[in-house]
Protein backbone atom coordinates (compact mmCIF):
# COMPACT_ATOMS: atom_id res chain seq x y z
CA UNK A 1 0.00 0.00 0.00
CA UNK A 2 1.44 3.64 -0.79
CA UNK A 3 2.20 5.67 1.88
CA UNK A 4 -0.22 8.36 2.93
CA UNK A 5 1.57 11.73 2.67
CA UNK A 6 2.10 13.28 5.84
CA UNK A 7 -0.33 15.38 7.84
CA UNK A 8 0.60 18.85 8.59
CA UNK A 9 -0.45 20.04 12.04
CA UNK A 10 -0.96 24.07 12.60
CA UNK A 11 -1.10 24.44 16.53
CA UNK A 12 -1.70 27.72 17.62
CA UNK A 13 -1.64 27.87 21.66
CA UNK A 14 1.28 27.90 23.96
CA UNK A 15 1.25 24.37 25.98
CA UNK A 16 2.02 26.35 29.23
CA UNK A 17 -1.65 27.79 28.49
CA UNK A 18 -3.52 24.28 26.97
CA UNK A 19 -3.38 20.40 25.91
CA UNK A 20 -3.35 21.46 22.26
CA UNK A 21 -0.44 20.26 21.78
CA UNK A 22 -0.30 17.65 23.49
CA UNK A 23 -3.35 16.04 22.04
CA UNK A 24 -1.76 17.03 18.88
CA UNK A 25 1.49 14.50 19.64
CA UNK A 26 -0.68 12.08 20.84
CA UNK A 27 -2.23 11.67 17.30
CA UNK A 28 0.88 12.12 15.11
CA UNK A 29 2.46 9.79 12.25
CA UNK A 30 5.74 9.33 12.09
CA UNK A 31 6.09 11.40 8.64
CA UNK A 32 3.60 13.90 10.08
CA UNK A 33 5.19 17.89 10.35
CA UNK A 34 4.30 20.53 12.95
CA UNK A 35 3.65 24.15 12.58
CA UNK A 36 3.85 26.82 15.15
CA UNK A 37 1.76 30.05 14.61
CA UNK A 38 0.53 32.52 16.55
CA UNK A 39 1.01 32.24 20.28
CA UNK A 40 2.20 28.12 19.39
CA UNK A 41 5.28 30.13 18.50
CA UNK A 42 6.18 29.96 22.34
CA UNK A 43 5.86 25.96 22.26
CA UNK A 44 9.53 26.40 21.10
CA UNK A 45 10.87 26.40 24.46
CA UNK A 46 8.14 23.68 25.70
CA UNK A 47 9.81 20.30 27.22
CA UNK A 48 7.15 18.42 24.88
CA UNK A 49 9.04 19.66 21.41
CA UNK A 50 12.53 18.29 23.09
CA UNK A 51 12.73 15.06 22.20
CA UNK A 52 10.12 15.11 19.32
CA UNK A 53 11.59 13.56 16.28
CA UNK A 54 9.08 14.78 13.32
CA UNK A 55 9.97 18.20 11.71
CA UNK A 56 8.60 21.58 13.45
CA UNK A 57 8.39 24.77 11.28
CA UNK A 58 8.22 28.32 13.05
CA UNK A 59 6.53 31.22 11.38
CA UNK A 60 9.15 33.52 11.15
CA UNK A 61 6.56 36.98 11.83
CA UNK A 62 4.91 35.36 15.09
CA UNK A 63 8.35 34.37 16.58
CA UNK A 64 9.94 38.16 15.99
CA UNK A 65 6.74 39.99 17.40
CA UNK A 66 6.72 37.68 20.38
CA UNK A 67 10.31 38.24 21.00
CA UNK A 68 11.13 34.26 20.95
CA UNK A 69 14.40 32.96 19.28
CA UNK A 70 13.77 29.64 17.98
CA UNK A 71 17.48 28.27 16.97
CA UNK A 72 16.72 24.71 17.32
CA UNK A 73 13.85 25.24 14.68
CA UNK A 74 13.29 25.97 10.98
CA UNK A 75 12.11 29.37 10.66
CA UNK A 76 9.64 29.79 7.59
CA UNK A 77 7.24 32.65 6.54
CA UNK A 78 3.80 32.18 4.72
CA UNK A 79 4.95 31.42 1.23
CA UNK A 80 6.71 28.40 2.72
CA UNK A 81 3.48 27.43 5.03
CA UNK A 82 1.19 27.65 1.79
CA UNK A 83 3.49 25.22 0.11
CA UNK A 84 3.60 22.75 2.57
CA UNK A 85 -0.21 22.56 2.93
CA UNK A 86 -0.39 22.19 -0.63
CA UNK A 87 2.04 19.09 -0.21
CA UNK A 88 0.48 17.69 2.57
CA UNK A 89 -2.32 15.32 2.77
CA UNK A 90 -4.35 17.19 4.81
CA UNK A 91 -4.38 19.59 7.35
CA UNK A 92 -5.62 19.66 11.13
CA UNK A 93 -5.46 23.20 12.97
CA UNK A 94 -5.69 22.10 16.80
CA UNK A 95 -7.78 25.44 17.71
CA UNK B 1 -2.51 25.24 -8.83
CA UNK B 2 -4.35 23.81 -5.38
CA UNK B 3 -8.20 24.40 -4.99
CA UNK B 4 -8.36 25.36 -0.92
CA UNK B 5 -12.02 25.92 1.68
CA UNK B 6 -11.02 28.10 4.34
CA UNK B 7 -12.81 28.13 7.29
CA UNK B 8 -12.42 30.88 9.78
CA UNK B 9 -13.73 30.79 13.51
CA UNK B 10 -12.08 33.52 15.46
CA UNK B 11 -13.31 37.02 16.00
CA UNK B 12 -11.78 40.46 14.65
CA UNK B 13 -10.47 40.85 18.45
CA UNK B 14 -8.46 37.69 18.29
CA UNK B 15 -4.67 38.56 16.41
CA UNK B 16 -5.48 34.75 15.15
CA UNK B 17 -7.75 36.23 12.37
CA UNK B 18 -5.22 38.37 11.09
CA UNK B 19 -3.14 34.95 10.20
CA UNK B 20 -6.15 33.73 8.78
CA UNK B 21 -6.26 36.24 6.62
CA UNK B 22 -2.43 36.53 5.43
CA UNK B 23 -2.71 32.75 4.73
CA UNK B 24 -5.46 33.50 2.48
CA UNK B 25 -4.17 36.47 0.89
CA UNK B 26 -0.86 34.20 0.46
CA UNK B 27 -2.64 31.29 -0.93
CA UNK B 28 -3.75 33.53 -3.64
CA UNK B 29 -0.64 35.25 -4.40
CA UNK B 30 0.72 31.96 -4.78
CA UNK B 31 -1.88 30.96 -7.43
CA UNK B 32 -4.05 29.10 -5.73
CA UNK B 33 -7.65 29.27 -5.94
CA UNK B 34 -10.38 29.33 -2.67
CA UNK B 35 -13.78 28.13 -3.07
CA UNK B 36 -14.57 30.30 -0.07
CA UNK B 37 -13.89 31.46 3.12
CA UNK B 38 -16.87 29.75 5.98
CA UNK B 39 -16.98 31.71 8.79
CA UNK B 40 -18.23 29.89 11.67
CA UNK B 41 -18.25 30.29 15.46
CA UNK B 42 -16.82 33.59 16.56
CA UNK B 43 -15.54 33.85 12.94
CA UNK B 44 -18.72 34.98 11.71
CA UNK B 45 -18.43 38.61 13.83
CA UNK B 46 -15.79 39.83 11.21
CA UNK B 47 -18.91 40.78 8.99
CA UNK B 48 -20.55 42.67 11.82
CA UNK B 49 -20.15 46.12 10.36
CA UNK B 50 -20.99 47.66 13.45
CA UNK B 51 -18.03 46.68 15.00
CA UNK B 52 -15.76 49.74 15.82
CA UNK B 53 -12.01 49.48 15.39
CA UNK B 54 -9.76 52.08 16.43
CA UNK B 55 -8.58 53.92 13.53
CA UNK B 56 -4.81 52.80 14.34
CA UNK B 57 -5.62 48.63 14.01
CA UNK B 58 -6.45 46.63 11.27
CA UNK B 59 -9.72 46.53 10.86
CA UNK B 60 -10.49 42.95 10.02
CA UNK B 61 -13.81 43.45 8.18
CA UNK B 62 -12.56 46.08 5.72
CA UNK B 63 -9.34 43.45 5.03
CA UNK B 64 -11.52 40.92 4.24
CA UNK B 65 -14.17 42.91 2.42
CA UNK B 66 -10.64 43.94 0.56
CA UNK B 67 -9.99 40.23 -0.33
CA UNK B 68 -13.13 39.39 -1.52
CA UNK B 69 -12.96 42.48 -3.88
CA UNK B 70 -9.52 42.00 -5.18
CA UNK B 71 -10.00 37.36 -5.58
CA UNK B 72 -13.09 37.47 -6.01
CA UNK B 73 -13.28 35.07 -3.25
CA UNK B 74 -16.68 34.50 -1.43
CA UNK B 75 -16.94 35.10 2.32
CA UNK B 76 -20.02 33.26 3.49
CA UNK B 77 -21.21 33.47 6.97
CA UNK B 78 -23.44 30.68 8.90
CA UNK B 79 -26.34 31.93 9.82
CA UNK B 80 -27.36 30.39 12.77
CA UNK B 81 -23.58 31.01 14.34
CA UNK B 82 -24.25 34.69 13.13
CA UNK B 83 -27.88 35.07 14.10
CA UNK B 84 -27.03 34.07 18.22
CA UNK B 85 -23.98 36.44 17.62
CA UNK B 86 -25.92 39.40 16.90
CA UNK B 87 -25.76 40.19 13.60
CA UNK B 88 -29.09 39.70 11.25
CA UNK B 89 -29.70 40.32 7.45
CA UNK B 90 -33.57 40.37 8.42
CA UNK B 91 -35.59 43.82 8.06
CA UNK B 92 -38.58 42.05 10.22
CA UNK B 93 -39.46 43.31 13.58
CA UNK B 94 -37.16 46.81 13.43
CA UNK B 95 -34.06 44.37 13.57
CA UNK B 96 -31.43 46.81 11.52
CA UNK B 97 -29.61 44.82 9.08
CA UNK B 98 -25.44 44.92 9.89
CA UNK B 99 -24.16 41.98 8.03
CA UNK B 100 -21.40 43.84 6.64
CA UNK B 101 -21.29 44.20 2.38
CA UNK B 102 -19.13 41.31 0.45
CA UNK B 103 -20.33 38.80 3.17
CA UNK B 104 -22.88 36.72 1.82
CA UNK B 105 -25.17 35.14 4.25
CA UNK B 106 -24.97 31.52 4.02
CA UNK B 107 -26.24 27.64 6.44
CA UNK B 108 -23.69 25.30 7.21
CA UNK B 109 -24.55 23.73 4.01
CA UNK B 110 -22.58 25.97 2.07
CA UNK B 111 -19.58 24.37 4.85
CA UNK B 112 -20.28 20.93 2.95
CA UNK B 113 -20.48 22.60 -0.51
CA UNK B 114 -17.07 24.51 -0.07
CA UNK B 115 -15.03 22.07 1.53
CA UNK B 116 -16.42 19.12 -0.80
CA UNK B 117 -15.17 21.15 -3.72
CA UNK B 118 -11.77 21.80 -2.41
CA UNK B 119 -8.47 19.68 -2.37
CA UNK B 120 -7.67 21.23 0.79
CA UNK B 121 -9.73 21.92 3.62
CA UNK B 122 -8.03 24.33 6.44
CA UNK B 123 -9.68 25.44 9.68
CA UNK B 124 -7.83 29.07 11.34
CA UNK C 1 -10.32 19.90 -7.93
CA UNK C 2 -11.21 16.34 -6.85
CA UNK C 3 -15.35 15.46 -6.39
CA UNK C 4 -15.07 12.50 -4.99
CA UNK C 5 -17.29 12.08 -1.53
CA UNK C 6 -14.70 12.87 1.53
CA UNK C 7 -14.64 11.32 4.38
CA UNK C 8 -14.97 13.68 7.46
CA UNK C 9 -13.29 13.68 10.42
CA UNK C 10 -14.73 15.86 13.79
CA UNK C 11 -12.51 16.01 16.49
CA UNK C 12 -13.78 17.68 20.00
CA UNK C 13 -11.49 18.84 22.59
CA UNK C 14 -13.94 20.86 24.80
CA UNK C 15 -15.93 20.26 27.33
CA UNK C 16 -19.85 20.18 27.24
CA UNK C 17 -21.27 23.87 28.56
CA UNK C 18 -18.48 26.83 29.05
CA UNK C 19 -18.44 27.50 25.33
CA UNK C 20 -20.79 26.58 22.62
CA UNK C 21 -18.33 24.76 21.07
CA UNK C 22 -19.61 20.97 21.40
CA UNK C 23 -22.84 22.15 20.14
CA UNK C 24 -21.67 23.73 16.76
CA UNK C 25 -19.48 21.05 16.64
CA UNK C 26 -22.38 18.63 16.55
CA UNK C 27 -24.42 21.01 13.79
CA UNK C 28 -21.52 20.87 11.77
CA UNK C 29 -21.77 17.35 11.98
CA UNK C 30 -25.32 16.67 11.71
CA UNK C 31 -25.09 19.03 8.53
CA UNK C 32 -22.65 16.66 7.07
CA UNK C 33 -24.10 13.40 7.41
CA UNK C 34 -27.27 14.85 6.23
CA UNK C 35 -25.41 15.40 2.78
CA UNK C 36 -24.49 12.09 2.81
CA UNK C 37 -20.94 12.46 3.45
CA UNK C 38 -19.00 9.80 5.54
CA UNK C 39 -18.46 11.54 9.65
CA UNK C 40 -16.50 10.03 12.19
CA UNK C 41 -16.48 11.77 15.45
CA UNK C 42 -13.97 12.08 18.04
CA UNK C 43 -13.88 12.54 21.83
CA UNK C 44 -10.27 13.51 23.20
CA UNK C 45 -8.95 15.18 26.21
CA UNK C 46 -11.48 17.56 28.05
CA UNK C 47 -14.04 16.40 24.78
CA UNK C 48 -14.37 13.44 26.35
CA UNK C 49 -17.15 15.16 29.19
CA UNK C 50 -19.00 15.76 26.23
CA UNK C 51 -19.79 12.01 26.09
CA UNK C 52 -21.49 11.16 30.04
CA UNK C 53 -24.59 10.43 29.96
CA UNK C 54 -25.43 11.71 33.41
CA UNK C 55 -25.22 14.83 32.20
CA UNK C 56 -28.57 17.49 32.80
CA UNK C 57 -27.74 20.38 30.99
CA UNK C 58 -31.11 22.11 32.45
CA UNK C 59 -29.73 22.57 35.47
CA UNK C 60 -27.59 24.89 34.83
CA UNK C 61 -30.24 26.16 31.63
CA UNK C 62 -27.84 24.69 29.31
CA UNK C 63 -29.07 23.72 25.65
CA UNK C 64 -29.42 19.97 25.72
CA UNK C 65 -27.40 19.18 22.39
CA UNK C 66 -25.88 15.99 24.34
CA UNK C 67 -29.34 14.13 24.02
CA UNK C 68 -28.92 14.36 20.22
CA UNK C 69 -25.74 11.83 20.79
CA UNK C 70 -28.28 9.26 21.09
CA UNK C 71 -30.17 9.81 17.83
CA UNK C 72 -26.90 9.61 15.70
CA UNK C 73 -27.19 6.53 14.45
CA UNK C 74 -30.47 8.09 12.62
CA UNK C 75 -28.04 10.20 10.84
CA UNK C 76 -25.96 7.24 10.01
CA UNK C 77 -23.15 8.60 11.62
CA UNK C 78 -21.34 5.51 13.25
CA UNK C 79 -18.37 5.90 13.79
CA UNK C 80 -18.35 7.48 17.47
CA UNK C 81 -14.77 7.10 18.98
CA UNK C 82 -13.47 7.86 23.03
CA UNK C 83 -10.54 8.16 24.14
CA UNK C 84 -9.96 5.96 26.82
CA UNK C 85 -6.71 7.27 27.64
CA UNK C 86 -8.63 10.70 28.41
CA UNK C 87 -11.62 9.20 30.18
CA UNK C 88 -8.34 7.15 32.52
CA UNK C 89 -7.02 10.27 33.24
CA UNK C 90 -10.30 12.06 34.16
CA UNK C 91 -11.13 8.73 36.67
CA UNK C 92 -14.01 8.60 34.09
CA UNK C 93 -15.50 4.92 33.49
CA UNK C 94 -16.06 3.73 29.95
CA UNK C 95 -19.64 2.49 31.23
CA UNK C 96 -20.65 6.11 32.03
CA UNK C 97 -20.43 6.94 28.46
CA UNK C 98 -22.24 7.18 25.60
CA UNK C 99 -23.19 3.14 24.61
CA UNK C 100 -22.94 4.06 20.82
CA UNK C 101 -19.69 5.20 21.04
CA UNK C 102 -16.44 2.93 20.98
CA UNK C 103 -13.94 3.58 23.51
CA UNK C 104 -10.68 2.94 22.01
CA UNK C 105 -6.94 4.04 22.72
CA UNK C 106 -4.90 6.56 20.80
CA UNK C 107 -3.23 4.35 18.72
CA UNK C 108 -6.61 3.43 17.34
CA UNK C 109 -7.42 6.95 17.32
CA UNK C 110 -4.64 8.26 15.36
CA UNK C 111 -5.07 5.49 12.47
CA UNK C 112 -8.79 6.41 12.17
CA UNK C 113 -7.77 9.89 11.78
CA UNK C 114 -5.26 8.94 9.35
CA UNK C 115 -7.75 7.46 6.74
CA UNK C 116 -10.34 10.74 6.59
CA UNK C 117 -10.24 12.95 4.04
CA UNK C 118 -10.70 16.24 5.95
CA UNK C 119 -10.67 16.89 10.08
CA UNK C 120 -11.83 19.15 11.67
CA UNK C 121 -11.67 20.45 15.25
CA UNK C 122 -14.20 22.11 17.97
Amino acid sequence: MKPLPPTIHLIRTSAFADNKLQLCIDTLGVNDELFLLDDGTYNVNHALLTNLSNPVYVLDEHLTSRAVSAAEFEVINYVDLVQATVKAGKVITWQ
Amino acid sequence: MTTFALIVSTPPTDNKTSTALKFAQTLVSQGHNITGVFFYQDGVINANHLVQTPSDELNLMSAWQGFNKESGTPLHLCITAAERRGLTDSLDNDLNPNVAENFTISGLGELVVLTSQADKVVQL
Amino acid sequence: MSHRVKSYAIINTSASFDSLKGKESLDAALILASYEMPVSLFFIGDGVYQTINAQSAETIQAKDYIATFKALGFYDIEDIYVCNDSLDARNIATTSVLADAQCCDKHLIKSKLEHCDVVLTF
